[in-house]
């Protein structure tokens, strides 16, 4: 048993499982995974992804073939009883996995911290001051939940209100999240923004388009039934058919502006003023 | 002393049949649970109508002060009639604190107040595993209802109160799938004792969880609950009757949690025999502290949120309500703070088996004992400090998430320790692959999937587009019910035979394990592509091209349900049809469950405690010159 | 062969003496140290449980969203507030007391009586509080959290009440059967099974919980 020396065996099977595999993964897998790519964050969160399996391979192939190997060829002869050796540490193999992990992981969390930085917040709703903020940002847009239908304020448009978005390609965009009642969460996949709306909490994310395309916005975090249904589809269109859009939907939603509370950052929730006490005093 | 014992007398002395139906036992904690019930319900009722509580909240259609005073009640009658009550009311009139009376035999204690570890294992395995079922039917209901894209079978609503139930009862009951019959049952004979701590803090956790699982199934009566099992505000506040189940299930659980992991900390610190030091102590128990602390420290946070949760909801606080000065952020907060640890409370104690068994059937000792240790040790302190990593889209404490991503992240790292540990023991080994080995190899490639999709979310970048997302269910799936299912099933077959004295058919074990193993793949690789593709969680709706897809998830998952009640029969053929008495040790384990004869007698060692100073549990292999220390006896590694 | 030899089972009657042997003696002192250290591990399960209570005090007043954290009129009633923490800390004064007179029956008994009396009155202060302030559960968070922190805080108490009670229950038997006559000696247990009562474990948590109290004190009642 001893005269074949299974680390280098094992080393060598990984080693050349790892070289084909991690250029399948990074140019193969990669570009297939389904992401959305139409903006800044989106390419962003594709191009992490792929970096974070094309790391993660050497890994699972490191522990996985392990499994196999060691399946078929540290096996018990059939109907014998025998003892492996009885050896219970090694302090350099220890040391250099604890090495290897560590370095792996900070490199993680650091190549994540600054795609992170680098694209303010990467798409993700970052809370209502968020310290890095783009100095170049195009157009605001209030994203307003409740249940169950989405609505959008433009205050640089006499905040009127609209059931549906359009928003302008190449431009970079502020969204305001914010809720009426419950929490939900706005994403949009294909420009990779996803942001909890909570009541009276204004959610910032940002993300600039980055190609004309429709796109699909759904709630994803669960707001009570028909949190299912809670989708619609917006559209990414250049900025002259933006501001016609968005002036055609100004005439159309005048009249119902009388009924709307001022443009503010966060409202007074719906849910929860049957109660009593709530309403008393202030 | 010369005196009489009424107490002891009186015990000895055969009782007619029918006095067993009047006595204490699970009829008359059912009476007391109805009984109960009733008084907590007029109780919450006439609270209701005082002047004081029309002042304080308009709209009284609900009657969730009184449900919840039931609830509580309920409880309380239940265990009264069980007899949980009589020391702890016999002690306040002045009656000294004893041991209770010598365990009978006999198989009605298993329906009734044991304080027997062993009974209590084996108590625990049959409702975790009657739990685990009904966890396992609702996920059927699930993926009935995914095989259309739009709401058919059971509609949106109905959906949600099964989704909440599936997650509910799973996390709920299955935080006591190990600790609960495994650790109860072996913890004590590992380390050379003869009973817990606290018998009857013991007993009363696992009623606790079986009156908190009634509770929760009572759900559907009031309407259901619509929140998934973590339970938001707002969202829990509006939420009908239905949500004072879930908020009751899941405190009594976290008491049931609190007293459990507190009865095995103390056993482990002060019940060892002499010669079972800390570095001696077999990693198993090692594992079980370490979910321990994790318990008691992690879930009072639960009980306290969801009390005030309760109390958002009954007597009109608003700790979660914006409009009354509350925050919907603060619930999240102090979820996740327990959620997080919750978590893995369900990973640690799986590592603990894989590691105890996998020496038996690789004929080697337990290779980097300590460093397996500092891993669990790491994962378990580490583990307070990453619960935000469930909130990067929340939008709170944004500016923080690089330090939440770096933790997270670095939990990796003792948790690659374990898999270390698993490496190093099966090299060079001799593998022989019985059923308990093949499920600790689908462990490892399990949770190891698991685990990297973690860290893959555990990157905002990514977790942006994932977060909320199938994506997240195929990866704690993989780290739950690949790592913890397959290490509890697992530890089914290799332990039965010491728990019943019968072994399981290894024939059919082994189809069932590749039934199983391959099934689950089957269930929850395409979760990740279904995830990546961006079908959303909880939602009855779904984007039509994914419907084929969602359509192999689910016939595989009706498979891998199949597999499971193969393991059932399994059970009922080996113990039914072709009983094989097991031997006293028929893995030719080192361990010390396995030198005590089968069946376990009633105290474990009832002559002598053991001396266990030359006593190592993972002694195995021959040994070797070089390459690592001397297998001496002191099985702490050198 | 050499695995042959490992492979012999491991006996249980070994030859060496049993240090470990489970005597009465054993088991009393075992008992003893497993009631501290379940003591202390309540301690830790105590303090995370009010730690969600002091969390959610500090999240709502820092977020103070929409100036509702506490209007100007939400007021708890301070002097019933002193009275809560001083018999609180009276009682916990009164169980150190009767911990140096372990073993001294009557002198013990007094202590502890005080201290669970002076509990009970704490107990009934904050009661009084709640029937007189002028304020409810409904009147914000503020509100919320002073009713919820301290009447889960007297339920806590009361669990840790019970188990000071016991000890003085015991030792009040105890103290009344020794002056009987030696007929009417009813022993309830095999003095085999009988097991320490824990009364260090008993101060040590209830101490403890007065310290949690105290804290709980000051945020609720000072701190504006
Ligand atoms: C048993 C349960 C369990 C376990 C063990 C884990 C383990 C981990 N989890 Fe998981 N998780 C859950 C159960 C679990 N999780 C649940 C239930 C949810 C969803 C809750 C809900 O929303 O309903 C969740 C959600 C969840 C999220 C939030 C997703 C979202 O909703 O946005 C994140 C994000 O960071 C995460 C990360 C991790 C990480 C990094 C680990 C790590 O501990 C994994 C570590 C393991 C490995 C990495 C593999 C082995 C290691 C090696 C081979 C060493 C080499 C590796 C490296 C150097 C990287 N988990
Ligand atoms: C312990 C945890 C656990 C386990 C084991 C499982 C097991 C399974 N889960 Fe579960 N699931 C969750 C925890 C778990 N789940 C959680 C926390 C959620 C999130 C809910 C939320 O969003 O809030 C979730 C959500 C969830 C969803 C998403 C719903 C949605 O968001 O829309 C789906 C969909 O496919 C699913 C499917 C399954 C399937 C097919 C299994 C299968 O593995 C089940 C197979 C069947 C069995 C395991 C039962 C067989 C048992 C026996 C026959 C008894 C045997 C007896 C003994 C052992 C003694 N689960
Ligand atoms: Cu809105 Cu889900
Ligand atoms: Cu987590």
């Amino acid at each position: 048993m001893d005269e074949i020396n299974h680390g280098r065996r094992f080393t060598i099977i990984w080693a050349v499982c790892t070289i084909i595999a991690v250029p399948l993964v990074i140019w193969v897998l990669g570009p297939n995974l389904g992401y959305g790519e139409a903006s800044n964050a989106g390419e962003d969160q594709a191009t992490t992804l792929t970096v974070l399996a094309a790391i993660a391979t050497p890994f699972l192939l490191l522990v996985g073939l392990y499994l196999v190997y060691a399946a078929m060829f540290f096996r018990q002869p059939r109907g014998q009883m025998l003892e492996g050796p009885a050896v219970r540490d090694d302090a350099k193999v220890q040391i250099s996995w604890i090495v290897v992990t560590s370095i792996t992981v900070l490199i993680l969390a650091v190549y994540g911290s600054v795609a992170l930085i680098q694209n303010y917040g990467d798409g993700t709703g970052s809370g209502a001051s968020p310290l890095n903020r783009p100095s170049h940002v195009g157009l605001r847009v209030q994203v307003i939940g409740q249940q169950w239908t989405w609505t959008y304020r433009w205050p640089e448009y006499g905040g009127v209100e609209t059931p549906g978005i359009e928003i302008p390609v190449n431009t970079m965009i502020e969204f305001n999240v914010t809720s009426l009642d419950v929490i939900h969460s706005w994403t949009v996949k294909e420009l990779g923004i996803k942001a909890d709306a909570n009541p009276q909490v204004n959610n910032i994310a940002f993300a600039e388009p980055n190609r004309l395309l429709s796109f699909e916005y759904r709630c994803t975090e669960l707001c009570g039934i028909w949190h299912g249904a809670m989708y619609g589809f917006g559209r990414v269109v250049t900025r002259p058919q933006f501001e016609e859009w968005i002036h055609k939907m100004q005439i159309k939603y005048r009249p119902a502006e009388k009924y709307l509370p001022p443009f503010a950052l966060t409202y007074q929730p719906k849910f929860g003023s049957h109660r009593a006490g709530f309403e008393e005093e202030s | 002393m010369s005196l009489a014992y009424p107490h002891q007398s009186s015990s000895s002395v055969e009782r007619p049949g029918w006095r067993k139906l009047v006595g204490f036992n699970i009829f008359t904690g059912i009476i007391g649970a109805v009984i109960g019930y009733i008084i907590g319900w007029y109780i919450g009722k006439a609270l209701t109508t005082t002047p004081y509580y029309e002042y304080i909240r308009v709209n009284t259609l609900e009657d969730d002060l009184a449900l919840i005073l039931a609830y509580s009640f309920g409880v309380i009658g239940f265990l009264v009639g069980m007899g949980f009550a009589n020391y702890p009311v016999g002690r306040m009139l002045g009656r000294p604190a004893s041991l209770r009376e010598k365990e009978t035999g006999g198989a009605w204690r298993y329906f009734g107040l044991s304080t027997d570890h062993k009974v209590v294992g084996i108590q625990y395995l049959v409702g975790v595993g009657f739990f685990f079922f009904v966890g396992g039917l609702n996920a059927m209901l699930i993926r009935t209802e995914l095989l259309h894209n739009t709401p058919e079978f059971v509609g949106p609503e109905k959906y949600l109160t099964i989704v909440g139930l599936h997650s509910v009862v799973m996390l709920g009951t299955l935080t006591s799938a190990v600790l609960g019959p495994f650790a109860n049952y072996f913890v004590p004979i590992m380390i050379g004792a003869r009973r817990m701590a606290f018998p009857r803090i013991e007993a009363l956790t696992f009623w606790l969880l079986m009156a908190a699982g009634v509770i929760l199934l009572s759900t559907i009566f009031f309407g259901g609950f619509p929140t998934g099992w973590t339970g938001y505000e707002p969202l829990n506040d509006q939420a009908l009757m239905g949500m004072d189940s879930y908020i009751l299930f899941f405190a009594l659980v976290g008491i049931s949690m609190v007293l459990l992991g507190m009865n095995m900390i103390v056993t482990i610190v002060t019940m060892r025999a002499p010669g079972v030091t800390w570095g001696r102590l077999p990693i198993f128990c090692w594992a079980t502290f370490v979910t321990a602390v994790l318990m008691v420290l992690a879930a009072p946070m639960l009980i306290g949120t969801l009390l005030m949760a309760a109390l958002d909801r009954a007597i009109g606080t608003s700790f979660f309500l914006t409009l009354g000065g509350g925050s919907a952020y603060l619930f999240e907060n102090l979820f996740w703070f327990f959620g997080h640890p919750e978590v893995y409370v369900l990973a640690l104690p799986g590592f603990g088996l894989i590691l105890e068994m996998l020496p038996v059937f690789a004929r080697k000792p337990l290779w980097g004992y300590r460093i397996a240790v500092a891993g669990f040790l790491g994962v378990g302190l580490m583990s307070f400090f990453v619960w935000q990593h469930h909130l990067f889209v929340s939008g709170i404490n944004a500016d923080l998430r690089p330090f939440y991503m770096l933790s997270t992240e670095i939990i990796s790292i003792p948790t690659g320790f374990v898999f270390l540990a698993f490496i190093g023991t099966i090299w060079r080994s001799r593998i022989t692959f019985t059923v308990p080995m093949l499920f600790c190899f689908a462990w490892a490639f399990n949770f190891l999937i698991g685990g990297a999709s973690g860290v893959v979310l555990s990157d905002v970048p990514t977790n942006a587009q994932l977060h909320g997302s199938f994506f997240v269910i195929a990866h704690f799936h993989y780290t739950i019910m690949g790592g913890l299912g397959f290490a509890f099933v697992g530890a089914i077959y290799y332990y039965v035979p010491k728990m019943f004295g019968f072994k399981l058919n290894e024939r059919i074990g082994k189809f069932q394990f590749w039934a199983m193993f391959l099934t689950f793949n089957a269930t929850f690789l395409p979760i990740f592509a279904l995830g990546l593709k961006g079908m959303a969680r909880r939602v009855t709706f779904y984007p039509a091209d994914l419907i084929t897809l969602n359509r192999v998830v689910s016939i595989a998952a009706y498979l891998l349900f199949a597999s499971m009640l193969l393991l059932v029969y399994n059970v009922v053929y080996s113990l039914v049809f072709e009983r094989e008495r097991a031997t006293d040790n028929p893995w030719h384990s080192k361990g010390m469950e396995w030198q005590v004869p089968t069946p376990v007698p009633v105290d474990n060692f009832p002559d002598k405690i053991p001396d266990m100073r030359d006593f190592d549990p993972y002694d195995y292999g021959v040994p070797v010159s070089g390459g690592g220390a001397a297998p001496a006896p002191a099985g702490a590694g050198a | 062969m050499a695995a042959e030899e490992q492979n012999a089972p491991f006996t249980l009657a070994g030859p060496k003496p049993q240090p470990g042997e489970e005597t009465p003696e054993v088991r009393r002192a075992r008992g003893a140290n497993a009631l501290s250290v379940a003591a202390r591990l309540m301690a830790g399960a105590m303090t995370f449980f009010f730690l969600s209570f002091g969390f959610a005090f500090v999240y709502l007043k820092t977020s103070n969203i929409e100036g509702k954290w506490r209007p100007a009129n939400v007021a708890p009633i301070q002097s019933w507030g002193v009275v809560f923490v001083v018999c609180l800390v009276l009682s916990a004064i009164a169980i150190v007391i009767a911990n140096r007179r372990q073993g001294q029956g009557k002198a013990w008994l007094g202590a502890a009586t005080a201290c669970l009396v002076l509990g009970l009155l704490a107990i009934i202060a904050q009661i009084l509080e709640y029937t007189q302030q002028t304020f409810g559960p409904t009147n914000y968070a503020y509100a919320s959290v002073f009713i919820g922190w301290t009447g889960f805080y007297i339920l806590v108490m009361l669990m840790s009440i019970y188990w000071i009670e016991i000890q003085v229950a015991t030792e009040a038997r105890e103290l009344r059967e020794q002056r009987q006559p030696h007929e009417g000696k009813i022993v309830y247990e095999h003095p085999d099974r009988l097991l320490p009562r824990g009364l260090d474990a008993a101060a040590f948590f209830w101490t403890y919980l007065v310290g949690l109290g105290v804290i709980m004190w000051v945020l609720v009642y000072l701190v504006k």
